[in-house]
């Protein structure tokens, strides 16, 4: 039995063939914002909730819109997290690359340094083009970057002192 | 000896780290997800959060809304549709739906503010704003010091002021060209706050006692997936609107700071906010985990107001369409522009027109027996055929308030708004277009413009440019989704 006729047969073609194009690319993005666990969840979320107002193939550029939402859910997902138990969902280390160290120092960066870092290191985009992703000003994103590479680089350099 | 590490080998580390994030993550399969996962019962947040506030869109005017929602909670279950289910006596009878609407897509041209949101305890809680633009603090705020206590920031310096109605204490300060404003109960913990705006992130500042519950984006009005139903009610003492905004639940500071009267109050044991104005009272409240409930009226206070939010309750989309569908047009209370709620002083200005349509703007006061009698203002409105069909409200004593806003006339796109320029430029594919300002009063130092745009026209940008050099940037992505919807502040 097919579980998502009801959602497939009221969608035009363009809007599956976004859907299909930004889809992991989403839930990665998902997945460094808020942890493995609930990217899928966060993306299905924030992609029926928009396919339930508009088609996507009427916006002016879908995939950075859809971006965007991905990274307020995960905003809103977050801050509740944070306010109810103090934790984010985060992925269990996995050593011994990443250092945990490391990996704890990324994932306890506020979520718009995430998002710029991600952006620009992990998807090779400039800052001008992360900060269209994310609805910023370039000089957020510059300072997101600046203050997540002097966080993480002062992990580094305790790290190869410890060695 | 310490060794530094090369630049290059932080970003190594970065790619690393969200690889390893990537390969654990479960990638959505080729399907599309089901419906269901929308409808899951979310968690209840703990906590103050600064949350909905409404702007009742139509009629013009701003709600806020500081809800507590750990005690008592907002209901689990989405709400998809509210009516009014259980009739106060104060309305002496069975109200009728006269009139009905639902609007998407793009209510606010305006870009999002950044904010972040601490809270302590149960009332201190310490709000910082970051514009992108002065013109968007301008654009919301309305004026520094023009009633909302706001102090315009200079170069250099951090500006400290209080708004008295409210005991807040406030700093604002200027980055480069764009607006910072921090605003709380707790001058230590603005203080911090300003001290981390000013030297690294705000997400990392030690406010002792407070803690971070929201950081992101803030919309002064519902952002462009924020789905707005009305029902229009009259009854034998006076007419009503039950609005629900459908996924907007974080309240502006904005609101609250145009809001110095705002008073927080319950529904159903629910937290609420009610305020008014010369004309209008509205109360709203969170009425699930991210929609608003707003009632409004201007026939009745503050306390029928509140009976009536008491009586208003979650219907299903199929009731919700048998009410729609039950309103007669012909007798419809939104029938006439908000203008007809003050004393008109002069007749309507025609902004511009076409067949059947015309964009019209009238001075007006607030009448004698509001609690600010005499007040100059001005009011603007859209009709076609000969019928109301967009209301931008009414703007009193507050210049510039209604953001331009593009309209679809028979004849072709028209931007119109109440701007305090000599003139209005609009660019758009790489050419312009010029009107001046109609002064719609000679004691009214702002005034109307309207723009009628070659058929077509995608505005993929277009901007605004006072005689004083001021811009006033409009959102591009959401040109195409202005239409019918009404900008107001008031």
């Amino acid at each position: 039995m097919q579980p998502y006729a009801r959602l497939l047969s009221g969608l035009g073609v363009d809007d599956a063939d976004i859907w299909l194009k930004c889809k992991d690319d989403l839930a990665r993005y998902a997945a460094v914002l808020i942890g493995p666990g609930d990217a899928e969840d966060v993306v299905s979320t924030v992609f029926l909730r928009v396919l339930d107002r508009r088609r996507l193939n009427e916006l002016e550029d879908a995939r950075r819109y859809l971006f965007r939402a991905v990274l307020n859910e995960c905003k809103t997902r977050g801050s509740r997290n944070r306010a109810a138990s103090g934790l984010v969902d985060l992925p269990a280390p996995q050593p011994p690359d990443p250092q945990p160290e490391i990996l704890e120092a990324v994932l306890s960066l506020p979520m718009g340094q995430r998002a710029a870092t991600f952006f620009v290191y992990w998807s090779d985009m400039s800052v001008a083009e992360a900060a269209e992703m994310m609805g910023v000003r370039p000089g957020t994103v510059k300072r997101y970057l600046h203050l997540a590479r002097n966080k993480l680089k002062g992990v580094l350099d305790d790290h190869v002192n410890a060695d | 000896m310490t060794m530094s590490m090369p630049t290059d080998d932080v970003a190594v580390a970065f790619r690393r780290t969200y690889q390893v994030i990537v390969d654990q993550t479960e990638l959505p399969s080729g399907q599309l997800p089901a419906y269901g996962l929308t409808q899951r019962p979310r968690s209840p947040r703990h906590g103050w959060v600064f949350a909905g506030a409404a702007v009742a869109v139509a009629l013009g005017f701003v709600g806020v809304a500081l809800i507590r929602d750990d005690v008592p909670p907002a209901q689990s279950e989405v709400v998809d549709r509210i009516a009014l289910v259980e009739v106060p006596s104060e309305l002496g009878g069975q109200p009728t739906v006269v009139n009905s609407s639902v609007t998407s897509d793009g209510f606010d041209p305006v870009p999002p503010i950044d904010m972040w949101y601490w809270e302590s305890g149960e009332e201190a809680w310490v709000v910082l704003l970051e514009a992108q633009a002065d013109a968007d603090l301008t654009t919301v705020l309305g004026p520094a010091d023009d009633g909302n206590g706001l102090t315009a920031p200079t170069a250099g310096e951090v500006s400290s002021f209080s708004l008295p109605d409210t005991g807040w204490l406030g700093r604002s300060w200027l980055d480069g060209s764009d607006w910072r404003i921090a605003v709380g109960y707790d001058e230590s913990a603005v203080t911090a706050i300003v001290e981390a705006a000013t030297t690294g992130d705000p997400s990392e500042a030690d406010v002792s006692g407070f803690d971070l519950v929201y950081e992101g984006p803030q919309f002064i009005y519902p952002p462009a997936d924020v789905e707005l139903s009305e029902l229009f009610y009259t009854s034998p003492t006076g007419g009503f609107s039950v609005a629900l905004f459908k996924g907007w639940e974080h309240a502006t500071t904005a609101a609250v700071l145009r809001s110095p009267n705002a008073e927080l109050t319950e529904v159903n044991g629910m937290e609420a906010v009610i305020t008014g104005n010369a004309v209008n009272w509205w109360i709203g409240w969170q009425i699930d985990d991210s929609s608003t409930a707003l009632v409004e009226s201007s026939d009745f206070g503050p306390d029928t107001l509140r009976a009536i939010a008491e009586g208003i309750q979650p219907v299903s989309s199929d009731d919700w369409e048998s009410l729609a569908g039950s309103a007669s047009p012909a007798t419809t209370i939104n029938s006439r522009p908000t203008a007809e709620s003050f004393d008109t002083i002069r007749q309507p200005t025609v902004l511009a027109s076409g067949d059947d349509w015309a964009i019209k703007s009238q001075a007006v006061t607030t009448p004698e027996d509001s609690a600010e009698p005499g007040k100059l203002g001005l009011c603007g409105w859209v009709e076609i055929e000969g019928q109301l069909s967009i209301d931008f409200g009414c703007s009193i004593e507050e210049p510039g308030q209604r953001l331009p806003v593009r309209v679809s006339t028979p004849d072709g796109p028209v931007v119109t708004g109440e701007l305090r320029i000599e003139v209005a430029e609009v660019r758009f594919e790489g050419a312009s277009l010029t009107v001046p300002v109609t002064q719609i009063h000679p004691d009214i130092p702002y005034g109307w413009f309207a723009i009628q745009l070659p058929p077509g026209t995608a505005l993929t940008e277009y901007t605004f440019w006072s005689s004083e050099g001021i811009q006033l940037p409009i959102d591009p992505g959401t040109g195409d989704q202005l239409t019918g919807t009404v900008h107001s502040i008031n």
